[in-house]
């Protein structure tokens, strides 16, 4: 047993000890908190972060390095999962593009007195052979042959097979495919037709008419398959030939290539009269 | 009975309204004279006690003044032990600077705990000093005197 009366450092030591210990029962820091409860948070708070530290890193050990039993499992299912909802969210994105694409469609209907059919392109024809689409709907549908097709930019072509579920329409680029057209603010007529390239080209408008590169070309009606003043497209070249009609060159206004919705003008039927 | 005598004095001399005696620091004089003529237990003890009951009467956190005369009181009766501090002057210059050193360990303790300095703690602190240590003067003569008298009167029984 030691005996403290003999020691008298450990008494100093002690007493110092006791006078501190005084000291932090009775002064308070400005948050109210006395000393001792504060120092004794001061001299535990580091152990218990190391000890939190420890366990925590322990934890983390085991479970990334050591117990990895049916991890390969879990990535490969993982994996999968993620492949399915990259896939899914293809999908809506799709379906939003979609959404958009139809409502505008929509806006464009309300515009005609006649009836009109959204319908969905399903197959494109190589362009090499010929321009044309297959379309979703068909007679069912009320799609008959002639139907003039269109989109909210331009004029695209016109039914020329029509089954029960499908319709197929021959684009106004295909060869020989044609429209009455009116150029520029002269609405100067003329008819557009397809030679099996990307762009139209006008015909029968006389050397003596004012065309220019720019003027809008549109639907005259005069074909009774397409409605006047749809939009066909701009006039991109033009120049006099040695015959007495003009060289015109038109760019359509729908952009046919990546087109995959267009309207279907079932109502118009100018182009077959009742007898 | 030291501690009680120490009090008593250091009430009556407030008492007197004389500004010379509120700087005297007489728990001090009684923590060094303690160190100088009891042992090491002793005068730790004792500085611990009269610092402790002058916390009380100063209205101060218990422990500012127990821990810097529990200091004192232990280093000067080490120093003792080693030199003979028998001399007035030497006295002098040991009470002026334990009365430095007291300060400065309250001082660095209320500083440390973040507790407010009395006003003009460092100019207050040299006046204390001063007047403490010429107060020593006078009363370590008289405290051996009375020492020394009840010394003899503890002999004279064995005086045969």
């Amino acid at each position: 047993m030691i005996r403290i009366q003999n020691r008298p450092i450990l008494n100093f030591v002690s007493l110092l000890i006791l006078n501190i210990f005084l000291l932090s029962i009775q002064i308070r820091k400005p948050s109210g908190q006395i000393l001792l409860k504060s120092w004794t948070l001061m001299v535990l708070s580091p152990i218990l972060s190391a000890t939190s530290y420890v366990f925590a890193q322990s934890f983390h050990l085991w479970d990334d390095y050591v117990n990895l039993i049916g991890t390969h499992k879990q990535n490969l299912r993982l994996q999968q999962e993620n492949s399915s909802l990259r896939m899914e969210l293809q999908r809506l994105e799709e379906l939003d593009r979609l959404h958009s694409r139809l409502q505008d469609y929509q806006k464009f209907q309300a515009q005609f007195q006649y009836s009109t059919r959204v319908a969905r392109v399903i197959a494109k024809s190589a362009p090499f052979w010929r321009h044309s689409w297959f379309l979703n709907i068909g007679s069912d549908d009320g799609v008959r042959l002639n139907d003039a097709v269109i989109t909210p930019v331009g004029v695209v072509g016109r039914i020329v097979n029509v089954t029960a579920g499908t319709a197929e329409v021959e684009l106004l680029t295909n060869n020989n495919a044609g429209a009455g057209v009116q150029v520029g603010e002269n609405r100067v007529q003329g008819i557009a037709q397809g030679n099996g390239s990307d762009n139209l080209i006008i015909k029968y408008i006389s050397n003596q008419e004012q065309v220019q590169p720019g003027d809008l070309v549109t639907t005259s009606g005069t074909d009774r398959i397409y409605p006047p003043g749809l939009r066909v497209g701009r006039v991109t070249s033009t120049r006099n030939s040695s015959q007495i009609f003009k060289d015109i060159s038109v760019k359509p206004a729908a952009d046919l290539a990546v087109l995959q919705e267009a309207l279907v003008l079932a109502g118009y039927r100018y182009a077959s009269p009742k007898p | 009975m030291a501690v009680i005598g120490t009090i008593t004095l250091a009430e009556a001399l407030f008492s007197l309204h004389l500004r010379f005696l509120l700087y005297v620091d007489l728990f001090l004089l009684y923590s060094v004279y303690t160190g100088l003529i009891a042992s090491q237990l002793s005068a730790t003890y004792g500085g611990f006690a009269a610092g402790a009951i002058q916390d009380v009467l100063n209205n101060l956190p218990i422990g500012i003044n127990g821990f810097s005369k529990t200091a004192l009181g232990f280093t000067v009766a080490t120093i003792s032990r080693f030199v003979v501090l028998e001399t007035t002057w030497l006295r002098f210059f040991i009470v002026l600077a334990a009365s430095l050193l007291n300060s400065a360990i309250s001082g660095g303790l209320l500083y440390t705990l973040d507790q407010a300095l009395p006003v003009h703690f460092f100019q207050t602190s040299l006046i204390q000093a001063a007047c403490t240590s010429t107060a020593a003067l006078v009363i370590f003569q008289m405290a051996d005197r009375f020492r020394r008298g009840r010394e003899k009167q503890l002999a004279r029984p064995y005086a045969h």
